[in-house]
C-alpha cells in the first residue's frame, strides 16, 4: 500500500515539476486541436465477441495548454452479463438432466476524470506524445444474481449495489493521424480510497481492469482508444 | 457542416457496433439429453501454463465449469494409479525410468521440469481427495499400459483392480469412463468393473462401433475429424460418441456440429463460453 502511494506521489511531483519547466517550449501549430472524443477499441471488441461483458468506453479530452489536458473517461454497460448452466447425472436415465442455472448481470459505470501532462510531444503537436497523469475513478455497479436449482426447483435472487472511489496514476501514449484521428494507448494503476456495498452484498472489485489485487484494493487498467479530434 | 456530419457518422458507427452483439445458440442432437459432456484434455489443455495431468491443471478446468477431464493413467509396481502421459519420467520430470518399474514412494517427490514452479506428480487418489463433490464430475481414464507388459494378463488385472478400488473408495464407477481396447474392457467387466466403457484403438472407427454394439459398450472414441455421418450412425445404434484432439476453437465448433456426446478439449474456455457453461465467478489461478 505504501509503495503505491509512494509511486503515485513521485508521478504527481514529477508531473508538476516538468510542467513548470516545459510549459512554454511548445509553440502553437496549425495542426493543434482543442478536443478529442475517443472510444475504447478493446471494449468494442468485447462488445462484439464477449458474451460476458458489454461495455462502451468513451473519453473526452480537452486541451488546457500545449502540454496539459483534462480528460473525462467513461465506461458504461454490462460488466457481467451471462447465464451459466451446470448439468449433473449425465448417464442417468431421466427425461431431463438436473441442472443449476445462474443468471448474472452487473450493470453500471465508471467515471474517471484525470489531468494529463504531456512530457514528450511528437513534432511539437499538442495532445500527441507520451503523457503521465493523475486520475480519480468512481464506479457504481448494480448486481443481480439469480440461482436456480432444478433438483429442488428453488430460485434464489440477490440484488445489491457496490460503489468505489479510487485514486490513480496514468501513463499514456497518443498519436495524431492526419489532424483528426488519434490512437491513444494508456495504462492506469488505481488505489481504492473507500467503497460501499448495499444489502450486505459482497464488494464487487473493479470489472474494467485487466488486473485486480486479491483484496481488491489495487487494480490496473489498459486502454486502447481511437479518437476524433476537433475544434481549434 | 462537414464536422457535424463526421460527428454523426461516428455516433452511428458506435451504435452499429453495439447492435453487432451476438448470442451463440446451438441445437445439439445427441444421446446425452442433447447436452455435450465437456471434458478438459488432461485438465486445461495443452496450452495451459501448468503441465497436464496435474492437480494444477485439473482443478481450474473443473472450476470454470467443465464436467470433468480426460487423464492419462499409469500404474506403479505397488498398484498406485498415477497421472502421467509419456512412457518415461525423464521426458518431463526430474526423475528417470518408467512408472511401472517404480514404487510410489520412489517417485512421489518427482517434479515436472519447470523453471518457475514446482509441480509434483499426482495420483488419482490424491486428485479425488482435492475435489469437493467429486461425484458431480466425470473422468475419462486413458489407460497407458506399459508396452512391455501389455500382454501380461496379470498386470492388466492388477491395473483394473486398482481402478476398481478407486471406484469403490469414491463411489465413482458411474463417473469414470475407461478408454481402452475391446479385450481390456472385457477383462475389466469380468473382474466386476461397472464403469462406462469406451472402446478405442480398434482400427477403423466403424470397427469400434461394431464392437460397441456386439459387446454393449457405452461409447466409442475418435478424433474430431471423424465424419458427422459416423457419429450419427453410432447414435442410431445407441452408442455414445466421444471425440478428442479438439485443440482449438475450430476443433470445438467442429465437435459441436457433429453432435458428439463427450468432447475432450484443449480449449475448454471457448467451448464452455459458447454453450453458456462457463462460470465467470471462478478466477483461474
Amino acid at each position: 500500500m505504501h509503495k503505491v502511494l509512494f509511486i503515485i506521489a513521485i508521478l504527481l511531483s514529477s508531473l508538476l515539476y516538468s510542467q513548470s519547466q516545459q510549459v512554454d517550449t511548445i509553440q502553437n501549430s496549425d495542426t493543434l486541436r482543442k478536443n478529442i472524443i475517443k472510444f475504447r477499441i478493446i471494449s468494442t471488441i468485447e462488445l462484439i465477441n464477449n458474451v460476458n461483458r458489454q461495455i462502451i468506453g468513451l473519453e473526452y479530452e480537452h486541451k488546457l495548454n500545449n502540454i496539459t489536458s483534462l480528460v473525462l473517461d467513461f465506461d458504461i454497460g454490462y460488466f457481467d452479463k451471462y447465464v451459466y448452466y451446470k448439468y449433473y447425472n449425465f448417464f442417468t436415465l431421466v427425461d431431463e438432466l438436473p441442472y443449476i442455472k445462474k443468471t448474472v448481470t452487473t450493470k453500471g459505470f465508471h467515471i474517471a476524470p484525470n489531468y494529463k501532462y504531456y512530457f514528450y510531444n511528437f513534432n511539437h503537436i499538442s495532445l500527441s506524445g507520451f503523457s503521465i497523469g493523475s486520475a480519480i475513478d468512481y464506479y457504481f455497479y448494480k448486481k443481480n444474481y439469480d440461482y436456480f436449482d432444478s433438483r429442488t426447483n428453488i430460485t434464489t435472487k440477490t440484488n445489491y449495489n457496490s460503489q468505489q472511489f479510487s485514486l490513480g496514476a496514468v501513463l499514456g501514449l497518443q498519436f495524431l493521424i492526419k489532424n483528426r484521428i488519434t490512437i491513444d494507448v494508456s495504462s492506469s494503476l488505481f488505489l481504492k480510497l473507500f467503497s460501499f456495498t448495499s444489502n450486505n452484498g459482497d464488494e464487487i472489485y473493479s470489472k474494467n481492469s485487466f488486473w485486480v489485487s486479491d483484496n481488491g484494493n489495487l487494480w490496473a487498467v489498459y486502454r486502447v482508444k481511437l479518437g476524433y479530434a476537433f475544434g481549434k | 457542416m462537414k464536422n457535424k456530419i463526421h460527428n454523426i457518422l461516428f455516433i452511428i458507427f458506435l451504435f452499429v457496433l453495439i447492435s453487432c452483439n451476438k448470442e451463440n445458440k446451438y441445437e445439439i442432437d445427441n444421446l446425452n439429453h442433447n447436452t455435450i459432456m465437456i471434458l478438459g484434455h488432461r485438465g486445461m489443455g495443452e496450452l495451459y501454463k501448468y503441465p497436464g495431468n496435474t492437480a494444477e491443471a485439473i482443478l481450474p478446468v473443473i472450476g470454470i465449469g467443465a464436467d470433468g477431464t480426460e487423464i492419462d493413467i499409469q500404474m506403479t509396481k505397488d498398484s498406485v494409479l498415477v497421472l502421467y502421459h509419456s512412457d518415461l519420467l525423464d521426458t518431463r520430470t526430474t526423475c528417470t525410468g518408467k512408472i511401472s518399474e517404480k514404487y510410489w514412494y520412489e517417485i512421489k517427490d518427482c517434479k515436472y521440469n519447470l523453471t518457475w514452479a514446482l509441480v509434483p506428480l499426482c495420483t488419482v487418489d490424491s486428485l479425488f481427495e482435492l475435489i469437493d463433490n467429486i461425484n458431480d464430475y466425470y473422468f475419462s481414464f486413458d489407460i497407458k499400459l506399459d508396452g512391455e507388459m501389455a500382454d501380461n494378463e496379470e498386470y492388466k488385472k492388477t491395473f483394473l483392480r486398482a481402478i476398481l478400488a478407486i471406484d469403490d473408495k469414491y463411489n465413482m464407477s458411474e463417473n469414470i469412463i475407461i478408454e481402452g481396447e475391446k479385450d481390456f474392457l472385457l477383462l475389466g467387466r469380468s473382474l466386476g468393473l461397472t464403469n462406462k466403457e469406451c472402446v478405442v484403438r480398434a482400427g477403423p472407427i466403424e470397427k469400434s462401433i461394431e464392437y460397441a454394439v456386439e459387446y454393449n459398450f457405452f461409447c466409442v472414441g475418435a478424433e474430431t475429424s471423424v465424419p458427422k455421418s459416423v457419429v450419427k450412425d453410432a447414435h442410431n445404434k445407441g452408442i455414445r460418441f466421444m471425440v478428442w484432439n479438439a485443440k482449438n476453437n475450430i476443433g470445438n465448433l467442429e465437435a459441436i456440429d457433429k453432435n458428439v456426446d463427450i468432447i475432450q478439449t484443449d480449449a475448454p474456455i471457448h467451448i464452455l463460453q459458447q454453450l453458456n457453461r462457463y462460470d465467470y465467478e471462478y478466477q483461474i489461478p
